[in-house]
């Protein structure tokens, strides 16, 4: 988010989009409940053909041709204030479908928002926003403590949730025959 | 050329622990329906997903 601005503000900002995220999550699950509260839920055995779908796209890295917003929150938003800049950018990035995908197993999280009670779908969404929120405010203090770049420790952060990639396959791979199995 | 190589090299390995760990993921879910536990891990399973799905964000940033 650029810059070295005050650190009154700068916390503002991070506190801001720490928050906003996961709000941003929340919000997304719950209209997809909604939706499916008000047209009827998908059946269990649709989230886990998604699931199934996210499992095929992510071992054949085709993840790249899946449907996905491109747009980017423009920076001139920033003319709002850091605070407000931030809680924006974190809000729409909470809501997961603005910007670009955070990975493709979104799609069977959105197939279970559209299946699930509300009960069942603002936990997955909460901790989907406060997993999403997590790394900036993170490396932002890493950088601070260390008075180096963010950029290199965003990047080494990168390079790490590469690796952990599989193990997002291997739940996909899990929920898919949870959700397909006869019950 | 053996850039290449090992570029495809390196392709095929994380091809191999993607498909590895696809496997090692049905199985788990396999065992879950066996022990009839599906109620109970499904709900979990999917909060471990979105904590994955949110990690992998950093991925785009």
């Amino acid at each position: 988010m650029g810059g070295y601005p005050r650190a009154g503000s700068w916390k503002a900002g991070l506190a801001a989009y720490a928050v906003a995220v996961p709000l941003g999550a929340v919000a997304a699950g719950s209209a997809l409940a909604g939706l499916a509260a008000l047209l009827g839920r998908a059946p269990l055995l649709a989230v886990g053909a998604v699931a199934a779908f996210c499992v095929l796209a992510g071992t054949t890295v085709r993840t790249g041709v899946l449907p996905q917003s491109r747009w980017q929150i423009p920076q001139s938003w920033a003319r709002l204030g850091r605070p407000a800049y931030a809680f924006l950018f974190g809000g729409i990035l909470g809501l997961g479908f603005l910007t670009l995908l955070s990975s493709v197993g979104i799609y069977a999280l959105w197939a279970f928002a559209l299946s699930g009670s509300f009960a069942l779908v603002w936990p997955v969404f909460l901790s989907f926003g406060a997993a999403r929120a997590a790394p900036v405010p993170l490396v932002a203090f890493a950088a601070r403590r260390t008075g180096g770049y963010a950029a290199p420790i965003l990047e080494r952060a990168g390079a790490l949730a590469q690796r952990a990639f599989p193990l997002e396959l291997a739940v996909l791979g899990a929920v898919a025959v949870l959700c397909l199995a006869p019950s | 050329m053996t850039s290449e190589v090992a570029r495809l090299s390196h392709a095929a390995a994380a091809a191999s622990a993607r498909l590895a760990a696809v496997a090692v993921g049905v199985a788990a879910g396999g065992v879950a329906v066996a022990a009839g536990s599906v109620a109970v891990v499904r709900p979990a399973a999917f909060v471990v997903l979105a904590v994955l799905v949110g990690i992998g964000g950093i991925r785009t940033a």
